[in-house]
Protein backbone atom coordinates (compact mmCIF):
# COMPACT_ATOMS: atom_id res chain seq x y z
CA UNK A 1 0.00 0.00 0.00
CA UNK A 2 1.25 3.33 -1.24
CA UNK A 3 1.01 6.15 1.26
CA UNK A 4 -0.34 9.45 0.00
CA UNK A 5 1.93 12.35 -0.71
CA UNK A 6 1.11 15.99 0.19
CA UNK A 7 0.31 16.88 -2.89
CA UNK A 8 -2.60 13.96 -3.21
CA UNK A 9 -3.43 14.95 0.25
CA UNK A 10 -4.78 18.67 -0.41
CA UNK A 11 -6.04 17.50 -4.07
CA UNK A 12 -7.94 15.16 -1.89
CA UNK A 13 -9.13 18.11 0.30
CA UNK A 14 -9.99 20.12 -2.77
CA UNK A 15 -12.40 16.95 -4.28
CA UNK A 16 -14.00 17.38 -0.76
CA UNK A 17 -14.36 20.59 -0.82
CA UNK A 18 -15.95 21.09 -4.37
CA UNK A 19 -18.43 17.74 -3.59
CA UNK A 20 -19.67 19.75 -0.45
CA UNK A 21 -20.66 23.28 -2.85
CA UNK A 22 -22.18 20.99 -5.07
CA UNK A 23 -24.31 20.31 -2.07
CA UNK A 24 -24.70 23.24 -1.64
CA UNK A 25 -25.96 23.96 -5.19
CA UNK A 26 -28.04 20.84 -5.00
CA UNK A 27 -29.83 22.46 -2.04
CA UNK A 28 -30.14 25.75 -3.31
CA UNK A 29 -32.33 24.42 -6.59
CA UNK A 30 -34.17 22.32 -3.97
CA UNK A 31 -34.85 24.73 -1.07
CA UNK A 32 -33.35 28.13 -1.66
CA UNK A 33 -34.50 29.31 2.01
CA UNK A 34 -32.38 25.97 3.61
CA UNK A 35 -29.46 27.01 1.51
CA UNK A 36 -29.56 30.42 2.62
CA UNK A 37 -29.78 28.83 6.40
CA UNK A 38 -27.08 26.76 5.98
CA UNK A 39 -24.60 29.52 4.65
CA UNK A 40 -25.49 32.06 7.21
CA UNK A 41 -25.03 29.47 9.75
CA UNK A 42 -21.11 28.67 7.93
CA UNK A 43 -20.34 31.90 7.80
CA UNK A 44 -21.18 32.17 11.39
CA UNK A 45 -19.05 29.72 12.17
CA UNK A 46 -16.18 30.98 10.24
CA UNK A 47 -16.19 34.00 11.79
CA UNK A 48 -16.00 32.74 15.46
CA UNK A 49 -13.69 30.22 14.15
CA UNK A 50 -11.22 32.74 12.23
CA UNK A 51 -9.29 33.89 15.69
CA UNK A 52 -8.53 30.64 16.60
CA UNK A 53 -7.13 30.11 13.26
CA UNK A 54 -4.90 33.22 13.82
CA UNK A 55 -3.68 32.25 16.83
CA UNK A 56 -2.84 28.18 15.20
CA UNK A 57 -1.35 30.33 12.54
CA UNK A 58 0.99 31.66 14.75
CA UNK A 59 1.65 29.17 16.88
CA UNK A 60 2.75 27.07 13.86
CA UNK A 61 5.35 30.09 12.90
CA UNK A 62 6.80 30.02 16.00
CA UNK A 63 7.44 26.08 15.96
CA UNK A 64 8.96 26.76 12.84
CA UNK A 65 11.11 29.34 13.68
CA UNK B 1 15.36 30.11 10.21
CA UNK B 2 14.02 33.11 10.05
CA UNK B 3 10.21 34.64 11.49
CA UNK B 4 9.25 35.11 7.33
CA UNK B 5 10.64 31.89 6.43
CA UNK B 6 8.57 30.40 9.77
CA UNK B 7 5.48 32.25 8.75
CA UNK B 8 5.98 31.40 4.90
CA UNK B 9 6.21 27.45 5.45
CA UNK B 10 3.47 27.55 8.31
CA UNK B 11 0.97 29.89 5.71
CA UNK B 12 1.84 26.60 3.00
CA UNK B 13 1.01 24.44 6.20
CA UNK B 14 -2.12 25.62 6.56
CA UNK B 15 -3.36 26.50 3.20
CA UNK B 16 -2.55 22.97 2.89
CA UNK B 17 -5.43 21.75 5.21
CA UNK B 18 -7.78 25.02 4.38
CA UNK B 19 -9.79 22.84 1.77
CA UNK B 20 -11.31 20.36 3.79
CA UNK B 21 -11.60 23.25 6.99
CA UNK B 22 -13.66 25.22 5.10
CA UNK B 23 -15.48 21.93 3.53
CA UNK B 24 -16.46 21.03 7.25
CA UNK B 25 -17.61 24.31 8.01
CA UNK B 26 -19.40 24.15 4.83
CA UNK B 27 -20.78 20.90 6.20
CA UNK B 28 -21.79 21.47 9.45
CA UNK B 29 -24.15 24.50 8.11
CA UNK B 30 -25.32 22.01 5.64
CA UNK B 31 -26.43 19.55 8.40
CA UNK B 32 -27.47 22.51 10.62
CA UNK B 33 -29.76 23.24 8.02
CA UNK B 34 -30.95 19.96 6.93
CA UNK B 35 -30.75 17.70 10.57
CA UNK B 36 -33.15 18.90 12.91
CA UNK B 37 -31.43 18.93 16.49
CA UNK B 38 -33.71 16.37 17.38
CA UNK B 39 -32.45 13.91 15.72
CA UNK B 40 -28.92 14.02 17.28
CA UNK B 41 -30.80 14.06 20.86
CA UNK B 42 -32.34 10.53 19.67
CA UNK B 43 -28.87 9.39 18.58
CA UNK B 44 -27.28 10.97 21.51
CA UNK B 45 -29.45 10.05 25.10
CA UNK B 46 -28.11 11.35 27.44
CA UNK B 47 -26.74 7.93 29.00
CA UNK B 48 -23.55 8.50 30.54
CA UNK B 49 -22.17 5.12 29.11
CA UNK B 50 -23.84 5.01 25.79
CA UNK B 51 -23.26 8.18 24.64
CA UNK B 52 -19.55 8.09 24.54
CA UNK B 53 -19.24 4.89 23.22
CA UNK B 54 -21.86 6.18 20.22
CA UNK B 55 -19.15 9.71 20.00
CA UNK B 56 -15.81 7.11 19.87
CA UNK B 57 -17.59 5.51 17.27
CA UNK B 58 -17.69 8.24 15.59
CA UNK B 59 -14.58 10.10 15.72
CA UNK B 60 -13.03 6.66 15.22
CA UNK B 61 -14.74 6.37 11.57
CA UNK B 62 -14.21 9.86 10.73
CA UNK B 63 -10.50 11.08 9.93
CA UNK B 64 -8.76 14.67 9.62
CA UNK B 65 -7.22 17.58 11.57
CA UNK B 66 -7.80 17.82 14.98
CA UNK B 67 -9.09 21.03 14.82
CA UNK B 68 -11.64 20.17 12.65
CA UNK B 69 -13.24 18.05 15.83
CA UNK B 70 -13.10 20.87 18.11
CA UNK B 71 -15.49 22.59 15.69
CA UNK B 72 -17.39 19.73 14.81
CA UNK B 73 -17.58 18.71 18.62
CA UNK B 74 -18.47 22.27 19.38
CA UNK B 75 -21.45 22.45 17.05
CA UNK B 76 -22.44 19.18 18.47
CA UNK B 77 -22.23 20.83 22.08
CA UNK B 78 -24.27 23.47 20.52
CA UNK B 79 -27.36 21.09 19.49
CA UNK B 80 -27.56 19.74 22.91
CA UNK B 81 -25.24 16.34 22.54
CA UNK B 82 -23.83 15.67 26.18
CA UNK B 83 -20.17 16.75 27.33
CA UNK B 84 -19.37 13.32 27.69
CA UNK B 85 -19.66 12.44 24.20
CA UNK B 86 -18.33 15.32 22.29
CA UNK B 87 -15.39 14.15 24.62
CA UNK B 88 -14.94 10.45 23.22
CA UNK B 89 -15.28 11.70 19.57
CA UNK B 90 -12.48 14.53 19.83
CA UNK B 91 -10.28 11.39 22.18
CA UNK B 92 -11.49 9.11 19.78
CA UNK B 93 -10.97 11.43 16.85
CA UNK B 94 -7.21 12.50 17.49
CA UNK B 95 -5.86 8.96 18.48
CA UNK B 96 -8.22 6.09 17.18
CA UNK B 97 -8.01 5.82 12.79
CA UNK B 98 -10.08 2.98 11.10
CA UNK B 99 -9.39 5.01 7.83
CA UNK B 100 -5.48 4.82 8.45
CA UNK B 101 -6.06 1.26 9.65
CA UNK B 102 -4.28 -0.33 6.70
CA UNK B 103 -1.50 2.09 6.49
CA UNK B 104 -0.78 1.79 10.41
CA UNK B 105 -0.73 -2.12 10.13
CA UNK B 106 1.57 -2.03 7.07
CA UNK B 107 4.36 0.27 8.83
CA UNK B 108 3.82 -0.83 12.42
CA UNK B 109 2.45 -4.48 12.18
CA UNK B 110 -1.14 -6.10 12.77
CA UNK B 111 -0.55 -7.00 16.31
CA UNK B 112 0.30 -3.29 17.63
CA UNK B 113 -2.10 -1.57 15.52
CA UNK B 114 -4.74 -3.31 16.30
CA UNK B 115 -3.48 -2.95 20.30
CA UNK B 116 -3.34 0.23 19.80
CA UNK B 117 -6.54 1.53 18.35
CA UNK B 118 -8.42 -0.98 20.43
CA UNK B 119 -6.79 0.35 23.60
CA UNK B 120 -7.25 4.40 22.25
CA UNK B 121 -11.19 3.68 21.81
CA UNK B 122 -11.68 2.29 25.28
CA UNK B 123 -9.55 4.64 26.62
CA UNK B 124 -11.08 7.29 25.03
CA UNK B 125 -14.46 6.60 26.50
CA UNK B 126 -12.84 6.34 30.09
CA UNK B 127 -10.66 9.35 29.43
CA UNK B 128 -14.57 11.04 28.27
CA UNK B 129 -16.13 10.26 31.49
CA UNK B 130 -13.66 10.88 33.69
CA UNK B 131 -12.99 14.27 32.52
CA UNK B 132 -16.52 15.23 32.62
CA UNK B 133 -16.55 13.54 36.52
CA UNK B 134 -13.42 15.90 37.65
CA UNK B 135 -15.20 18.66 35.91
CA UNK B 136 -18.23 17.89 37.86
CA UNK B 137 -16.20 17.86 40.93
CA UNK B 138 -14.46 21.04 40.04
Amino acid sequence: MKLLKASEQSRIGYYFLGIVLLAYIFLFFIDPIAMEKALTFAIHVFESVIPVMIFVIVLMTITNY
Amino acid sequence: MEWKTAFIKAGKMFWGMAPVLIGVILLIGLANAVIPSSCYLTIFSGNMFLDPLIGASIGSILAGNPIESYVIGGEFLNVGVSLVAVTAFIVAWVSVGLVQLPAEIMILGKKFALIRNGLSFIFSIIVAILTVMIMGLI
